[in-house]
């Protein structure tokens, strides 16, 4: 549906994005997930048009739009101030991008129509942009960019001026819209948590290069790199070698268990060792040793979090583990003495 | 590309619209009816006694009109914005009055109530800097009020005297140097107004106080040359207060990024 | 009270003295409207035509030139160029006054840049045309040259709040640059267009110094004839020249108003969004 081959933009002597390719299948809803100026909305804007690429190239289906004017690309931008035309009501916004194909007036009412349905904003028709909520400008804002069919969305971190409670509704209707509509998205964002929530999958960027692409669940549970590990959620970096059992995948402190690796991590086990980052949910604490071979360490630190408790562990080889312990569990404070498990996140 | 050009051609023609006239006067003043250049009507300016008076006169009026408008303007435009906006909307609508009362029906208002009893002040220049001060004040509130959004003013004073401090103590140690640029860029701007000041001078005083604009006038109605070097100068003049005003508009600015960063 | 001296000030130097002029506007020995009467009769009526033509069409051409040359420094995106521009028009604007008058003058006289420039150039004598300086048309062409720049100061930073996306927006819903133009720039800023209207026409139609020193008294302007009123050139009718001032105070008013009307309507329609969450 969308090709990117080896996108690249400098600013002067600064290089904002570098050497990006990705692919996009029909339906497919992809997140770029990155900090700020790591070059993500620099890719959605060149994807638009709305910034002319240094290099490379950009196929929409079979066709080269690299050098096709915005306006000919047939592309839905949703934008992060929504930028709605504030002399125009919610109605009116939907339907400019119809009225400027000149649509026929009946179909025009009725394309509107469904949209405000499907965003559950019938009774906003009329209204201004000032006169409705940020959620509603926010709805209005995607259906004005789905109002031609364009066969590709791209959302600007459509959900980042919301307020919590706004954000966590509109996410579920935008992973719904997206999959009755099948309009094939690019979202760009610096919240993990929408990432991998929506996407089918997540693309990490740093400093204008890609980091890791995969599924929600591999960028989450096997990070290629430290900065994946650190940008999404919280890890413990642990050095592992390759389980001698011959059952398990790795071993660290002479404990064997499985956990899902990067292709880049078993390459490395494969030569010697490798880091591998651990999910807080993914280690259990233990008052006494199951099998004789799980790690020793001191509880040095413990914050209740609500759904669970924030421990930090000191190793007897002085590794700090950051570990979840589910609450209603059994508490533990600082200086206890315990030892862990890891579980195997795919299981 | 192409659009591009279009912009850079309007502002040309703007630039030329806007500089015709400025070259053509300084073309005149030296040069004249005549073909050679000279220096000559700038020369006489200098040496002429009629001339300088008038600047001493207008530089005096304008000085006071200056610290006139800070010492009225100021404290209240300051107290009203941390503690009352009512009156802030008040002082701010007040303000505008020059926009509403031109500066010929302030002058007839100004001769008819100034020419009696305890206030007989027509023909004295003596109401000149309280109608230049009331022209150049929607200016210099602006200003003022411009500075005071850029700084958390309330914050700051009710930090200095959590710390201790009187009000007056935080206001003349903190608040003061926080308004100076805006203090500055207020009153050059007041400054400019006051040295170019003609209608109310000349209406009111009747021409017995002889200030640059009012010569500047009589110059040029006895001697173009003459009064058209004299334009070049009080042009420059303005142009150097604006130009000073923009310049602690822009350190403003950099200080204030500079304090949240 | 620290408001004191400034209400002080005020109404010694403003409040008072106006509602003074009020007062005698229809006070002599009596209610009158006499010099309500005689500021309609023909002299004065005219003057209050030609000043509104005049002020009209000054600011209608002060704002297209104005809205053109501000578009284009806002879309050419050169810092150094607006500052410089602003810097220019500032002085313009607010500061030039006689200078100007006395520019034009120059440069516009018999032995002026633009009078030789055309006739050595294209070989067209100005004085045989009847162009002069010193008439309504004249006048509208001195008014102009700090009407456009007073347009280009209030309407840039109207321009340069108008959001980026807004365009990203439009151009990637199917506009190209000049339908962005005619269906959302022109639109948006409509409220701002009609205040700089209004804001520049009631600077013309109290605009004394340039109309005095250019035309004197063969244009027959409000502000001129207050001022004559009041130099005594005629014979001195202090009611007349109150009434005047009265009906220049009435149409800065209604000006003005309009003005802030266009504020009220450009507040109402202004997109809020949460604060910090505008994409830079």
């Amino acid at each position: 549906m969308l090709t990117v081959e080896h996108l690249e933009k400098r600013f002067r002597d600064h290089v904002a994005v570098r050497d990006f390719s990705i692919r996009l299948e029909p339906g497919e809803f992809i997140a770029l997930l990155g900090p700020s100026g790591s070059g993500k909305t620099t890719v959605l804007r060149m994807i638009a048009g709305l910034l002319t690429p240094s290099a490379g190239t950009v196929y929409i289906g079979e066709r080269n739009v690299t050098n096709v004017r915005p306006k000919d690309r047939q592309i839905g931008v949703v934008f992060q101030s929504y930028a709605l035309f504030p002399h125009l009501t919610a109605g009116e916004n939907i339907a400019f991008a119809l009225r400027l194909r000149r649509v026929k007036k009946n179909e025009i009412r009725d394309r509107v129509n469904e949209l405000l349905g499907l965003m559950q904003l019938p009774h906003r028709e009329h209204y201004y942009p000032a006169q409705m909520s940020g959620g509603e400008r926010q709805r209005v804002a995607l259906a004005r960019a789905l109002a031609f069919r364009p066969p590709l969305l791209l959302l600007d971190e459509p959900l980042s001026a919301l307020d919590a409670k706004v954000r966590d509704s509109l996410r579920e209707l935008l992973k719904d819209v997206q999959r009755q509509t099948g309009v094939t998205t690019l979202m760009v964002t610096h919240d993990q948590e929408e990432a991998l929530s929506l996407a089918d999958r997540v693309i990490v960027m740093q400093t204008g290069e890609i980091e890791q692409t995969g599924t929600p669940k591999e960028v989450y549970h096997s990070p290629a790199t430290a900065f994946v590990s650190t940008f999404i959620g919280v890890s413990s970096a642990i050095f592992v070698t390759r389980a001698d059992d011959g059952i398990h995948d790795v071993q660290w402190c002479g404990y064997s268990f499985h956990y899902p690796l990067h292709a880049n991590q078993r390459r490395e086990l494969a030569a010697g060792g490798t880091k591998l980052y651990v999910r807080p949910e993914a280690i259990r604490l233990l008052a006494h040793p199951v099998t004789n071979t799980e790690p020793q360490g001191v509880v040095v630190f413990s914050m209740f979090l609500g759904n669970s408790t924030r421990v930090r562990v000191r190793m007897t080889d002085d590794t700090l583990l950051t570990v979840d312990v589910p609450s209603g569990k059994l508490e533990y404070t600082e200086g206890d003495q315990i030892y862990i498990q890891i579980d195997d996140p795919r299981s | 590309m192409f659009e591009k050009w279009i912009y850079r051609i309007v502002i040309v023609l703007f630039l030329t619209q806007v500089l015709v006239p400025f070259v053509g006067l300084v073309q005149f003043s030296i040069q004249g009816a005549g073909t050679t250049p000279t220096l000559s009507s700038f020369q006489q300016l200098i040496v002429n006694p009629l001339f300088s008076g008038s600047l001493l006169n207008s530089l005096f009026l304008a000085l006071c009109t200056v610290i006139l408008s800070i010492g009225i303007f100021t404290p209240p435009v300051w107290h009203a914005y941390l503690y009352a906006p009512k009156v802030l909307r008040v002082i701010e609508a007040v303000s505008f009055v020059p926009f509403v009362v031109p500066a010929v029906v302030l002058a007839l208002a100004y001769v008819q109530f100034f020419s009696s009893g305890l206030l007989n002040l027509v023909g004295t220049p003596y109401l000149l800097p309280f109608a230049f001060a009331l022209l150049g004040m929607p200016f210099y509130v602006q200003v003022l009020l411009n500075r005071l959004r850029h700084t958390d003013a309330l914050s700051l004073h009710e930090a200095a005297q959590s710390l201790g401090a009187t009000g007056v103590y935080a206001f003349m140690k903190i608040q003061l140097p926080l308004l100076r640029s805006g203090m500055i860029n207020g009153g050059l701007l007041i400054f400019t107004i006051s040295i170019g000041e003609f209608t109310i001078t000349q209406l009111t005083t009747g021409g017995s106080y002889n200030t640059l604009p009012l010569y500047l006038m009589i110059a040029f109605t006895n001697n173009p040359l003459e009064g058209s070097a004299m334009a070049v100068l009080t042009l420059v003049l303005a142009v150097m207060g604006v130009v000073a005003a923009l310049f602690f508009a822009s350190d403003k600015r950099r200080r204030v990024k500079g304090e949240r960063a | 009270m620290i408001y004191g001296p400034l209400f002080l000030f005020i109404s010694l130097f403003a409040l008072i003295p106006v509602a003074n002029v009020i007062a005698n506007s229809m006070w002599a020995r009596g209610l009158t409207f006499n010099f309500y009467g005689q500021s309609f009769s023909s002299q004065y009526l005219n003057a209050f035509i030609t000043t509104l033509k005049v002020a009209f069409w000054s600011g209608l051409i002060g704002l297209i030139g104005g809205a053109v040359v501000a578009l284009s420094l806002w879309r050419s995106k050169s810092t150094w160029v607006t500052t410089v521009i602003s810097a220019m028009s500032g002085v313009l604007a607010n500061f030039a006054g006689l200078p100007l008058a006395v520019a034009f003058m120059v440069t516009f006289g018999v032995s002026g840049l633009v009078t030789n420039a055309l006739q050595k150039f294209f070989h067209f004598n100005l004085s045989q045309t009847g162009f002069n300086l010193s008439s309504s048309v004249g006048l509208i062409l001195v008014y102009c040259a700090f009407q456009i720049p007073l347009a280009v100061l209030v309407l840039l930073p109207a321009y340069s709040s108008l959001s980026e996306d807004l365009e990203a927006a439009a151009l990637s819903l199917g506009c190209n640059v000049l339908e962005y133009f005619r269906r959302v720039l022109i639109p948006v800023l409509a409220p701002s267009f009609l205040g700089t209207f209004s804001l520049l026409f009631a600077n013309a139609f109290s605009a004394y110094v340039t109309a005095y020193a250019i035309a004197g008294g063969s244009v027959n302007l409000i502000p001129i004839q207050i001022g004559y009123l009041i130099n005594g050139n005629v014979s001195l009718n202090v009611g007349l020249g109150n009434a005047l001032a009265v009906e220049e105070m009435v149409v800065l008013s209604l000006s003005l108003s309009l003005f802030v009307l266009s504020l009220r309507m450009r507040k109402k329609r202004r997109q809020r969004v949460k604060g910090g969450a505008i994409n830079v």
